[in-house]
């Protein structure tokens, strides 16, 4: 799981506009890669929990969302949870070099199907 | 472990478990090379006589502890003390526990050690959340009902001894509670239940948990449960019989501090002194897109289109919104039957937003946006308010005429 994971997080850098993404597993374990030193694994473990805890937080809520969306001045902090626990956050600029619709969806839909 | 020495932080650890606190600071205290400052508590008494004394950085709560549980505790703590980072302890972690635990302030919710090894990642896990910047502005939705109630409810329950003073304004008023007991009380020439009726009475001002000393009488003989029933019946009826002050009567003291306050009067359920906002001018088409048609006429069961241009034969409606004061106090509802919940949530938002854009430079965040099967949420938290619009996609007339 971990190689899987790690390979394709490796992979979903090269996409244009993502900054940094990360996976956490509902045994909280998490993989994280980044582009900058901004990101370090150790916020951006925190961010996939934080993540984790929104969704988490919007079940309790009764509103269990399939994606959710941080809008910071200049970057987006997109969330994902897949019916088994497994949350995805991905970094992206906002204004200029974000990410594209086409290429987030592509992104969501291979998460969703990674084999654990 | 990194060798920097950061200053001295004040860490409270609340657990009925005399061994087990006994551990955590023995070997808490060595780990930390005196970078820490341990207090313990057995209970939620002895920790809030213990909060009021001393600038805590880090509280860590056992959730299973008898009388006031560490949920419950957690709570009137997140309210009393927002800017306090809190972490539960757990010997059973389940998620229902979890799911309670962050939603009512927790920064982390940790499994109980089972053996050395666990107790020292427990330390270093500690040590991290100590470290960071606790978030001390922004939306704090918590305060709109930090209750004198519970924090007597709590005395008693735990039969702690403790006399509470409360002032607002020129009033002065005591509640002397010993071993669980409410036995008297007085404010200006008042004693007993109808002393402890007035206290209870007071809109806004301050209150503080003070050591035991003997009162000069012992007024009240009812029982606590009896005494805030009757106050709680005598406010209501009150309530009933007085017409609508209006807001510039108010006592000069509804402005509150923010850390030893109590009841702010209950949020309206409607607007008050403030512009109707029709909802669907509020959001529009931009912020709230709806998403694009399958060929079957059908919506896609994956939403995944913050950004997809608007289908024409598709419709936002508006379902609920929210909008309220930095304090919590409703300035505007519309259709919104769960008030508390959403304040909780935008609570929790301003706590999350603030730690995730410091902890990678983000910048100032601006909302987040939810997007469900047929729904969408966004939530804005900003230092003086707090947003909440809940809407739900669906098909036109027209749209239905083609499937």
């Amino acid at each position: 799981m971990k190689e899987q994971f790690n390979n394709w997080l490796t992979d979903k850098m090269k996409v244009n506009g993502v900054l940094a993404c990360g996976i956490r597993g509902p045994d909280r374990k998490t993989f994280t890669r980044s582009s900058s030193s901004q990101y370090s694994p150790v916020a951006l473990e925190q961010a996939c929990r934080t993540l984790a805890d929104t969704f988490q937080i919007l079940n309790a809520n009764r509103f269990p969302a399939g994606l959710i969306r941080w809008v910071y001045e200049n970057y987006f902090v997109y969330g994902s949870i897949r019916p088994d626990g497994h949350c995805l956050a991905v970094i992206t600029r906002r204004n200029g070099q974000e990410l594209q619709p086409s290429d987030l969806d592509a992104m969501l839909s291979e998460f969703h199907n990674l084999p654990v | 472990m990194p060798d920097e020495a950061p200053s001295l932080k004040k860490i409270l650890f609340i657990d009925d478990n005399v061994q087990f606190l006994e551990m955590i600071d023995r070997s808490m205290g060595k780990w930390s090379k005196g970078e820490w400052q341990i207090f313990t508590a057995l209970n939620a008494g002895k920790a809030l006589l213990i909060l009021q004394e001393q600038a805590i950085d880090l509280c860590i709560i056992d959730v299973q502890m008898p009388v006031v549980d560490g949920i419950q505790f957690l709570a009137l703590l997140h309210r009393k003390y927002p800017a306090i980072q809190k972490v539960t302890l757990s010997a059973y972690a389940d998620e229902a526990s979890r799911t309670a635990c962050i939603n009512h302030g927790a920064e982390l919710f940790l499994e109980k050690p089972r053996n050395p090894g666990d107790l020292e990642i427990i330390f270093s896990t500690l040590r991290e959340l100590a470290r960071q910047k606790p978030v001390t502005t922004g939306f704090r939705g918590v305060l709109r009902q930090v209750s004198l109630e519970d924090v007597m409810q709590m005395e008693c329950l735990n039969r702690n001894s403790s006399v509470l003073e409360v002032t607002a304004g020129k009033k002065e008023g005591k509640i002397f509670i010993k071993e669980g007991s409410i036995i008297h009380a007085e404010i200006g020439d008042r004693n007993g239940e109808a002393a402890f009726n007035k206290i209870l009475s007071i809109k806004g001002g301050e209150f503080n948990l003070k050591p035991f000393t003997e009162p000069s009488q012992s007024s009240i003989d009812a029982s606590w449960e009896f005494l805030l029933m009757e106050a709680a019946r005598s406010r209501d009826e009150a309530a009933e019989s007085e017409p609508e002050e209006p807001p510039a009567e108010r006592p000069q003291d509804t402005v509150l501090p923010l850390q030893h306050t109590f009841p702010l009067p209950a949020p309206p359920t409607r607007a008050r002194e403030v512009p109707p906002m029709p909802a669907p001018e509020f959001v529009t088409v931009a912020e709230f897109p709806a998403l694009e048609e399958t060929s079957e006429g059908e919506l896609p069961a994956a939403p995944l289109a913050f950004d997809a241009p608007k289908a024409p034969s598709q419709s936002t409606r508006i379902d609920e919104m929210l909008v309220c004061s930095a304090k919590g106090e409703v300035l505007y509802q519309w259709k919104c039957v769960r008030v508390n919940d959403r304040i909780s949530f935008l609570e929790f938002l301003s706590q999350k937003s603030t730690q995730l854009g410091e902890g990678l430079n983000l910048g100032a965040f601006d909302r987040l946006e939810m997007e469900g099967e047929w729904q969408r949420v966004i939530a804005q938290v900003k230092t003086d308010r707090g947003i909440f619009v809940r809407a739900s996609r669906s098909q036109t007339p027209q749209a239905k005429q083609v499937q």
